[in-house]
């Protein structure tokens, strides 16, 4: 709700032509000593004040309520809902105009904001009038709406009542999400998928049925197949096969090139950035949405940032949260944040690393050739170690700056993104 | 929060262009979805304004072409132009003729000087404004239409007007002031309209940021009420009364700085009866219809009390003495050539003089009409014709003047017949008959009869009907007065004399008069006069015939007479010399009075002609009324100056400011108030009766009783009583009735505005569900008040049910408590109770 502030009221233009006109009238009556034009002016002085004084009360017993949606995704409709309510029952009030702010939160007033005006023609003590504006905001981040600023006009546009209300809100505009295409689809259907198929089972154990082996210590007393085990005189427990690959570990590593003056440089570098973030977020939000696996969000940016947990609708807010306000750091730290990420993550991780900085810099991470994304296996030199491969974990590299991206993922730029 | 299903993703789809597809940017469109009510609002309330202020500077003008151009263009423009829309100037047509207007004013301006150019510049205000009505009009051009019509109104201020003029500012200040409103109302929807379509076209940009796209507000619901209602009106009223009222008092407030205020440029003089050297028959005639005021007479005692109504006035222009041939003339045998400065009348014992205060309008010729005799009185610079005895001003400038004279001519409340001749009168000019004609010779000349004449013209029969209306009479020939008296009645009163204004066809042999007399006996007051003057002459009565006014149009509001053109009248002055006066004729007037004889005023017009006795009541007091404001207007506001505001205005003010002082700071004053207050309770009450007494000290008691309760009412005042009384706050019976009380309130308070107690719901259960209810509502305004509900029913629970005293402290705090949630609630309205049953049926506790 709003609180009450302090109502200023100024002249308008119009104001001001009106009582310069009023004071011409008032000077030549009483130069020429015109009777008329005395009581002319007098006629048209008194609407001046009697202005002033409407158009403060006309504002000063108003409430104004806001409605906004907690998060959009940039390029999304938002609609933002504002009802105008009269606080007394027989106060009525015309001509209102409710102007809004939105800003983003680190940006200066000129650059990063936007005011909206909606018009409320007229408000009783009936009930609350409610309008709304509308929009797309086309860049992730985080939002403040407010202050509004409540004015009129009323009744004759000779004075501008304003007052302010400290009524702000906060509205998180997630990264923006895209479409993975059938090439992505098809590429990682057995890899990143069907760990969600085999877990059906009425118990707790994961895999399919493979065999029966003898009693080792440690094994569950539920696993003892018992007929088995009464049929051959020693105990028997069910084997289960390995499941598949549940556990994703995807690493975000942003970075800003050094010695980017040029500003087409820096422009695409922003674009990639932003490509980047939307893809991982778009992975994020497929895999979510399917559920079935735990996952590890590693992003490089200014710090780096873990979050991990099972893929849940949780899990999606926590990280859309985590890459809304992610920023690109100078400086890279890949290996840092791949080391970071093995140390995390469980044997057997599956790996998605997605960098804006350029590998063809990294010679530790040895290609072959080619498309990385494509081959879907690397090879990744432990440092100091010539000729190593280690081979226990896959990762996929997607390399954002060199344009693979489009292969895989659909991005629609919005304007201002 | 945003869940899967509203993080869409966004694969090649474009954003909409706008988020509700609007596309359309011109005006016509803009006035479509802007609200019609509205738009024809303003239009036909610009439309009457414009032609309102032409009018009321046409007015000034006296231009009927102006009046009648102001309204068709407005018409016509309202129309084709706004309501139908099948006509509009193009932007290059109105330009050309803008300058075609200032081309033709430039030359104007020219050729003409003086107090023309605010003509001239009016009429340029008045052909721009009647090309801007034939454009498709938005906010800004409204604009221009209401400083357009302000401006022609500032220059109708210049010029003269009546209280009609006052009566239609306050018509235009209405319509102005509700254009302004419309306008006003207009210019922010339309500019609401115009930023959505302009963020409609461009929906990939945003106006002052690259964050953002497409940010537009909703339009206002085109159905929702646009406040335009009785509430409305009474502001506007409002400001109108406050408007006029403050207008009034700064009109009489601001102080003068001149004694001579601006006259106002005033249309052509009025054309008043004309004294030139001679007058003729029917010169009158043309003004008898003609309602245009010429003056007003006040009349009153020389202290200045007025004196009210004194029946008919006759107001003298002037007086000639020879007729000849339907002309009157002075006689020029006897002209003194004499002008001389006004003198006051004598003033002795036996000698009544009058004050008479004559405003008179701007007239053509320099006469002052006033009641003869007259004398000077004030400063006023005036001059007395003595061959035409009439008063003439001195000045050229013929602007509107109030003049102030004596007159002896009232005697017993009414205006006398016979007044003493002030001067030496000869009587031989007001003898002349017209068929006595001089004839010179070489001794000199002597007056002849011109028999031929006499015959020719039909004078013998004006003489055999004087001498036959004397032979009837019953009174002695040299009985001047009562013959005069009975030749008027007979004329007047017979009925054989018909009163016409209409042009009569007379016999060209006759001289009109003798017409009259003898054959059509049809004329208007010239003829009755000229036939009494000549019928006297012929008995030896000297006679002459004066020309003036005579008015019994008499403004009981205002306390004057209003003469107007068609009071213009002419009657008969006999003169009676001192042997013809006898003392019932002189009445208590000293005998030196009448040493130079007197002039009997004799009106010979029969008085059905009087205008009075054709009026309705309605109309009379209609007339009446509108006079009166016509007097105060001018008198109050179009000729108020320096020394007017200081007697009228500020000494009165004064006065009553300090009697009203004294009567504060007197204790004297204070005294008598009281004592005589106190006198009056002591008689009103010993004439009370026994039962009068029993039943008066009933009602009051009644009264304060009633106090009492209402006071009590509210468990908050009690409280309030509780702490300001000796007795202890923890008095149980009273802290216990108090909680008991608040708990009360608080539940009639939640009844009244949610949801009324359901029965066998506990008070807590109860508390807890309107909060709910609130919740559900979507406000989140309920936090302040639900802990302090909760907080009495907690302390109701303890006292109620805990057998609990209440302490001093917690019954503030249950006070606190409830004014915390009066506050909060406050101005909600009752519920519809029409929908509570659905919280009856899912309340658990009522299953």
């Amino acid at each position: 709700m709003s609180a009450q502030s302090k109502v200023t009221v100024r002249l308008t233009p119009v104001g001001r032509y009106y009582a310069f006109l009023v004071v011409g009238i008032f000077l030549a009556a009483m130069v020429r000593q015109v009777n008329l034009l005395l009581l002319l002016s007098g006629l048209i002085a008194a609407p001046l004040f009697l202005s002033w004084q409407m158009a403060r009360r006309n504002i000063r017993r108003l409430s104004i309520r806001r409605r906004v949606p907690t998060r959009v995704c940039a390029g999304d409709l938002m609609v933002v809902d504002l009802e105008l309510e009269v606080s007394s029952r027989r106060g009525k009030a015309w001509m209102v105009s409710v102007s809004d702010r939105i800003q983003r939160d680190g940006s200066s007033s000129d650059s990063g904001g936007e005011s909206v005006r909606v018009f409320f023609p007229y408000v009783d003590g009936t009930g609350a009038r409610a309008l709304a504006y509308r929009g797309r905001i086309a860049r992730r981040g985080c939002y403040t709406l407010g202050p509004i600023v409540l004015a009129t006009r009323f009744p004759l546009g000779l004075f501008e009542a304003r007052r302010q209300v400290d009524l702000h809100d906060q509205i998180i505009v997630c990264p923006r999400l895209g479409r993975l295409t059938e090439n992505w689809n098809r590429r990682h259907h057995f890899t990143y998928e069907g760990g969600s198929r085999s877990e059906r089972h009425a118990d707790r154990v994961s895999g399919d049925f493979y065999g029966l082996r003898s009693w080792q210590i440690g094994d569950s007393p539920r696993l003892v197949h018992w007929r088995s085990s009464a049929r051959h005189g020693e105990l028997l427990v069910r084997q289960f096969d390995r499941p598949r690959q549940q556990h994703l570990t995807v690493l975000l590593n942003l970075c800003c090139r050094a010695g980017q003056h040029m500003n087409r440089d820096a422009v695409k570098n922003e674009q990639d950035v932003e490509k980047a973030i939307s893809f991982v977020a778009t992975v994020i939000h497929d895999l979510c949405r399917k559920g079935g696996r735990s996952l590890l969000l590693g992003v490089s940016a200014e710090d780096i940032t873990w979050l991990g947990g099972p893929a849940s609708p949780g899990f999606l807010q926590r990280a859309m949260d985590l890459l809304t306000r992610v920023e690109p750091s100078e400086g890279d730290r890949l290996v840092t944040l791949f080391a970071e990420a093995r140390r995390r993550s469980p044997q057997h991780a599956d790996f998605l690393l997605v960098t804006t900085s350029p590998l063809r810099f990294r010679p530790e991470l040895s290609a072959n050739s080619g498309d990385h994304a494509a081959r879907g296996e690397t090879s990744v030199k432990r440092p100091g170690q010539a000729g190593a491969v280690a081979r226990d974990f896959r990762v996929e590299v997607i390399d954002v700056t060199s344009g693979n991206l489009e292969n895989i993922f659909e991005y629609q730029t919005v304007a201002g993104s | 929060m945003l869940l899967p299903g509203t993080l869409k993703t966004f694969s090649n789809t474009k954003p909409s262009p706008g988020h509700d597809g609007l596309s359309v940017t011109n005006t016509q469109a803009r006035h479509r979805t802007a609200s019609r009510r509205l738009m024809r609002l303003l239009q036909v309330n610009m439309a009457a304004l414009a032609a309102l202020g032409t009018f009321l500077l046409a007015m000034g003008q006296q231009s009927r072409w102006l009046m009648g151009l102001a309204l068709v263009s407005s018409l016509i423009s309202l129309l084709l132009v706004d309501l139908t829309r099948i006509f509009s100037l193009p932007r290059w047509v109105t330009n050309i003729l803008l300058i075609a207007a200032l081309v033709v004013t430039g030359f104007d301006v020219l050729r003409y000087s003086g107090p023309l150019h605010v003509l001239i510049v009016a009429n340029l205000l008045v052909y721009i404004q009647c090309v801007l009505q034939f454009q498709q009009k938005d906010a800004r051009i409204y604009r221009y239409l209401l400083m357009l019509s302000i401006f022609q109104v500032v220059s109708a201020c210049a010029f003269f007007h009546g209280v009609i003029f006052g009566l239609l500012l306050v018509v235009y200040l209405i319509l102005a002031l509700t254009a302004l409103l419309l306008v006003t109302y207009f210019g922010e929807w339309d500019a609401q309209e115009t930023n959505r379509q302009v963020d409609n076209r461009a929906p990939q940009e945003s106006r002052s940021s690259p964050l953002f796209i497409s940010v537009t507000s909703d339009p206002p619901d085109p159905r929702a009420p646009l406040g335009i209602n009785g509430a409305l009106l009474g502001r506007l009223a409002r400001v109108v009364v406050s408007s006029a009222l403050f207008s009034g008092v700064v009109f009489l407030v601001v102080p003068r700085l001149s004694t001579r205020p601006w006259p106002g440029i005033a249309p052509s003089p009025v054309r008043t009866v004309g004294f030139d050297a001679a007058i003729t028959l029917e010169e009158v005639g043309d003004l008898l219809d003609d309602p245009t005021p010429v003056m007003r007479v006040e009349v009153a005692t020389l202290d200045g009390e007025p004196l009210g109504y004194v029946g008919p006035l006759y107001l003298r222009g002037g007086s000639l003495q020879v007729y000849y041939e339907k002309h009157w003339s002075l006689n020029p045998f006897f002209i003194q050539n004499e002008i001389r400065p006004l003198q006051p009348l004598f003033r002795g014992p036996g000698q009544s003089l009058f004050l008479q205060r004559i405003v008179l309008e701007r007239t053509q010729g320099p006469e002052v009409f006033a009641i003869w005799p007259v004398g000077k009185w004030d400063d006023s610079p005036l001059l007395y014709d003595v061959d035409r005895t009439r008063v003439l001003r001195v000045t050229e400038d013929n602007r509107r003047t109030t003049y102030e004279m004596t007159t002896s001519a009232l005697e017993f409340g009414r205006l006398a017949d016979l007044v003493p001749a002030t001067e030496p009168v000869r009587q031989a000019p007001f003898l002349q008959l017209p068929w006595v004609i001089f004839q010179p010779d070489w001794w000199g000349g002597r007056f002849v009869f011109h028999r031929d004449l006499y015959h020719r013209r039909g004078w013998n029969r004006l003489e055999e009907l004087a001498a036959q209306w004397a032979k009837e009479a019953p009174w002695p020939e040299d009985d001047h007065f009562h013959l005069a008296k009975h030749f008027e009645q007979i004329l007047a009163f017979s009925g054989e004399f018909q009163y016409s204004t209409e042009a009569v066809s007379r016999d060209p042999d006759l001289d009109p008069v003798v017409d009259f007399l003898t054959k059509s006996r049809k004329g208007h007051c010239e003829y009755f006069a000229t036939a009494l003057a000549l019928l006297l002459r012929c008995r030896g009565i000297p006679t002459r015939i004066v020309i003036g006014y005579k008015t019994e149009e008499f403004n009981t509001l205002g306390g004057f007479y209003q003469a107007r053109q068609r009071d213009a009248h002419a009657w008969v002055e006999a003169y009676l010399s001192p042997d013809k006066l006898s003392p019932e004729l002189m009445g208590s007037r000293p005998s030196e009075l009448w040493q130079y004889g007197a002039w009997l005023r004799l009106d010979p017009t029969p008085p059905s002609s009087s205008r009075a006795g054709a009026n309705q009541t309605f109309w009379q007091r209609f007339w009446t009324t509108y006079t009166f404001l016509d007097y105060i207007w001018l008198k109050y506001v179009m000729q108020l100056d320096k020394v007017t505001q200081q007697a009228e205005v500020y000494q009165p003010v004064r006065r009553r400011v300090q009697e009203g002082v004294e009567t504060l700071v007197r204790p004297e004053r204070w005294r008598q108030t009281l004592s005589s207050v106190g006198a009056a309770i002591r008689r009103s009450l010993g004439e009370f009766s026994q039962w009068r007494t029993i039943g008066g000290s009933l009602v009051v008691v009644g009264l304060v009783a009633i106090g009492i309760f209402w006071l009590s009412r509210d468990p908050l005042r009690r409280i309030w009583i509780m702490k300001k009384l000796p007795l202890r706050r923890s008095w149980p019976p009273l802290a216990d009735h108090v909680v008991v009380q608040v708990h009360g309130e608080l539940q009639r308070l939640l009844e009244r505005t949610h949801s009324p107690r359901l029965p066998g719901e506990t008070p807590r259960a109860f508390v807890e569900r309107v909060a709910q209810l609130q919740l559900a509502s979507g406000s989140c305004e309920c936090d302040g008040w639900t802990a302090s509900a909760r907080r009495i029913v907690d302390l109701y629970y303890r006292f109620r049910f805990g057998n609990h005293t209440p302490t001093a402290l917690e019954v503030e705090d249950m006070a606190a408590a409830l004014q915390t949630v009066r506050s909060a609630l406050r101005g909600r309205r009752t519920i519809n109770r029409r929908n509570n049953h659905v919280h009856k049926i899912d309340n658990p506790e009522t299953r």
